[in-house]
């Protein structure tokens, strides 16, 4: 007993500083990092916990700002004007604003890793025509809207569903990033007639350029990631359009360096089914199955040179095929360092796709 | 204190008879001594001993000029019958309990166990109670080092008075443990199966309670009803049991870890849920905590000592203060009274008084390192509550076994009941005589 009160009274003498009750703290759900004018910008916005009482308890978002010379600066100033504490470990969003990553997005990770407090798998948005700080500042007229979290599950439905996105967290940002030979991707955001869209995928390089991938090359992107659940392609059969889903997404990049010339190989096999139709195609037919079959690989193929092409004018490594020659053969890796691989390379892309399934009608419904 | 009916029958009428039966004088004396129909008929050489039989219920006989008395005894049966059990309720198996009688409750115990193995050794303890004791265990299966160890304990009974079983139990455990080393029962079905197993049991005179000896700490997860279900049934009532043990103990300590350290523990929308909940409180989740605690226990005993008709009233009037009229004064966060509502229920699920008073002890300190420290603190006050548990020693057994020292066979046999005909070996910690239950050697 006497070890247990001796026991009870050390405790007082080790208390830790991070106590902190709940209703004290600024749960803070995204954040914006924005760099205008040699200062950051901040934005977070906060889960106001307001219950009044005799109504029911309202969720909705406030915005907390602050300004400084660098990031921790900036959120220390923001408790100027708020009351709360700003508490980062339940963020689920980060967008960067244009200027923050032609200032370098390097710059911004060192506070948010070092930090025990911050989660790191929130996932990382760029708004590559403007501010972050636009995108979260909720509308006026709709105060009850999250436009965090309208954003975070537009992200992941238009990468399951649409294949124009790319879901990634800031640890495996981060983790691009610091790879040698590949560069970091991130779904693009920007503000449309007071709207937040997706613009589509953005690859950022290391010299602090923003590049958008166009929605086709996106698609390949996701293909060969094993992104997606099911998207939707469009090809042309016979003069009509034909809608396929494809999904179960399998893919495999070989890259080999025979008397320094560099091969590549990239093996496609999707799996698909008839979505709609709008002629009528006898689809039981043997020989009009090759061909949609033959029609799909074709427009899945162009998707992937699309891809390349984009890589090739650019000169963006977004692949990460500088990574695999760096990983397979180490001691050459300097030479290849700086050269635009995709021009040097010879690739070669197969595709293989398997239309297993025409839905539950085999003729059009148009009747034709 | 004396059956007037008795004294009637077999002392007046005898009395009344001396001269129809033409008595000597002389031999009165050897009439009455021998000749009375009473089962027991003594003499008295002594004032104390006829002190002492009086009070015992005795008709004394003084003849003139004769320096012995005769007591015959006319004793009124001051017990009450054989009653269900109160505090140990069970569906199914016997149905009666021990009384306050010495000779009801070892006629109960003779009853299921007919042979000459079952030992009854019996001593007196008190100065001026002279309160019979009895050892009660079974000669062929008991450790001799064991029954050693309580007589040896029981002879430093150094006291005026034993009123109850539980003054014994006193002098028996050897530590102030917050949870109990010996299990106390009222009924005779659960000491059997302890003597079978055993154990010794301890019969007081004036007590319903019998003490079980040795109790280990997974004992106390046992209850009567364990013995008569289907075993895979029991089996499932344990595993709750044991869950329930430590939602008892750990829960309102982690709701306080979470909420005021490890807020990156929780999901976000059960944060914002707690947050939303909390907020406008005005005290800290610990002093909510104690304070609610305290609020259940100031019920639990009131609840306890009010008779049963007007025990309701304090049921529903805690009911309505602690859940609803608190919560709308924004004195407590509904989540709060959740949660200690929740740990309060699950320590009322044993059998065992000990237990469910033991864990609000542990209950309190973990919450105490839960304030201070979070969860590595819950974590570092478990490796204390293990420690302790461990360091206890129940009549010379390790309190933990068969946790510490691991018996991984006995271990899944508290956990998951065996069916009686699978069960065939004893705890081996407890005795090595006899070990297969259904060879018993003589």
């Amino acid at each position: 007993m006497k070890k247990i009160i001796l026991m009870i009274i050390l405790l007082f003498s080790i208390t830790g500083c991070t106590y902190r009750e709940l209703n004290e703290l600024a749960i803070g759900d995204a954040i914006g990092i924005d760099y205008i004018d040699g200062k950051y910008l901040i934005t977070i916005q906060i889960l106001n916990l307001k219950k009044q009482s005799g109504e029911e308890t309202t969720e909705k978002a406030i915005l907390y700002e602050g300004e400084g010379d660098t990031i921790a600066l900036a959120i220390r100033n923001m408790n100027k004007n708020y009351p709360k504490n700003i508490y980062l470990g339940h963020l689920k969003l980060m967008i960067f604003g244009k200027g923050a990553v032609e200032n370098g997005i390097e710059k911004t990770f060192d506070y948010f890793l070092r930090s025990p407090e911050i989660r790191s798998d929130a996932d990382v948005i760029i708004n590559p025509y403007g501010t972050a700080f636009e995108l979260l500042n909720p509308d006026k007229n709709k105060t009850e809207s999250f436009p965090s979290d309208e954003i975070k599950s537009m992200v992941e439905t238009t990468m399951q569903k649409q294949g124009n996105a790319i879901k990634i967290n800031f640890e495996e940002f981060i983790s691009l990033y610091i790879q040698k030979g590949i560069c970091p991707v991130a779904s693009g955001i920007a503000l449309k007639e007071d709207k937040a869209v997706l613009t589509g995928i953005v690859a950022i390089d290391k010299e602090k350029n923003i590049y958008e991938l166009n929605e086709q090359s996106a698609m390949a992107f996701n293909i060969i990631n094993q992104n997606f659940y099911d998207i939707v392609v469009k090809t042309n059969y016979e003069g009509t359009t034909l809608d396929l889903i494809v999904g179960i997404p399998k893919s495999k990049i070989d890259l080999k360096i025979e008397e320094n010339k560099i091969k590549v190989n990239i093996n496609l096999e999707l799996k698909s089914q008839v979505g709609s139709l709008e002629k009528d195609v006898n689809l039981e037919d043997p020989k009009v199955q090759s061909a949609i079959q033959e029609d799909i690989d074709k427009t899945i193929k162009s998707y992937a040179n699309n891809l390349i092409n984009f890589c090739k004018e650019n000169n963006v490594d977004i692949l990460g095929l500088k990574n695999m020659i760096y990983k397979k053969y180490h001691k050459d890796y300097n030479k290849y360092k700086d050269l635009n691989i995709y021009k040097e390379a010879d690739i070669n892309i197969k595709t293989n796709v398997k239309v297993y399934r025409f839905g539950t009608i085999y003729r059009s419904a148009s009747g034709e | 204190m004396c059956n007037s009916e008795l004294i009637n029958e077999f002392v007046l009428k005898n009395i009344s008879n001396l001269i129809e039966k033409e008595i000597n004088i002389n031999s009165i004396f050897s009439f009455f001594y021998n000749e009375l129909p009473a089962a027991k008929v003594e003499k008295i050489n002594s004032f104390s001993n006829l002190y002492k039989s009086l009070s015992s219920g005795n008709t004394i006989i003084m003849i003139n000029k004769e320096t012995t008395g005769i007591a015959i005894e006319t004793k009124k049966d001051l017990s009450r019958g054989i009653e269900q059990p109160i505090t140990e309720q069970t569906i199914s198996g016997p149905k009666d309990s021990f009384n306050e009688d010495y000779m009801t409750n070892i006629g109960l115990i003779r009853k299921r166990i007919k042979t000459h193995n079952l030992i009854i050794e019996e001593k007196q303890y008190g100065k001026e109670t002279k309160t019979k004791v009895g050892i009660i265990y079974m000669k062929n299966i008991i450790e001799e080092k064991l029954l050693e160890e309580i007589k040896n304990k029981l002879d430093t009974i150094d006291i005026d008075g034993i009123i109850d079983s539980s003054y014994i139990r006193n002098f028996l455990e050897s530590k102030s443990n917050v949870f109990s080393q010996l299990a106390t029962t009222e009924r005779p079905d659960v000491a059997c199966i302890s003597l079978l197993n055993g154990k010794v049991c301890i019969l007081v005179e004036n007590s319903p309670y019998m003490l079980i000896i040795p109790t280990l700490f997974f004992d106390l997860f046992e209850s009567p009803e364990d013995h008569y279900q289907k075993p895979k049934n029991v089996s499932v009532t344990r595993i709750i049991r044991y869950i329930s043990f430590l939602i008892a103990i750990i829960l309102p300590a982690f709701y306080i870890a979470i909420t005021t350290f490890n807020h990156e523990t929780i999901p976000d929308s059960l944060l914002i849920n707690f947050a939303l909940q909390r907020e406008g409180v005005p005290f800290p989740a610990f002093i909510e905590a104690i304070g609610m605690s305290l609020i259940f226990e100031i019920l639990r005993e009131s609840d306890i000592r009010m008779p049963s008709l007007t025990g309701s009233a304090i049921s529903i009037l805690g009911a309505i203060v602690l859940g609803d009229a608190a919560v709308a004064a924004g004195v407590v966060s509904p989540i709060m009274v959740i949660v200690i509502a929740i740990s309060a229920i699950c320590s009322l699920m044993f059998s065992h008084v000990a237990m469910t008073n033991g864990i609000r002890w542990w209950r309190i300190l973990f919450m105490l390192f839960a304030t201070f420290l979070g969860i590595p603190g819950l974590i570092f006050c478990f490796f204390i509550f293990l420690i302790y548990l461990n360091d206890i020693k129940s009549f010379g057994k390790p309190y933990l076994y068969p946790l510490a020292p691991l018996n991984f066979n006995v271990l899944k046999k508290y956990i998951i009941k065996l069916g009686i005909k699978k069960d065939k070996k004893r705890n081996p910690i407890l005795t090595n005589n006899n070990y297969t239950k259904s060879e018993v050697e003589k």
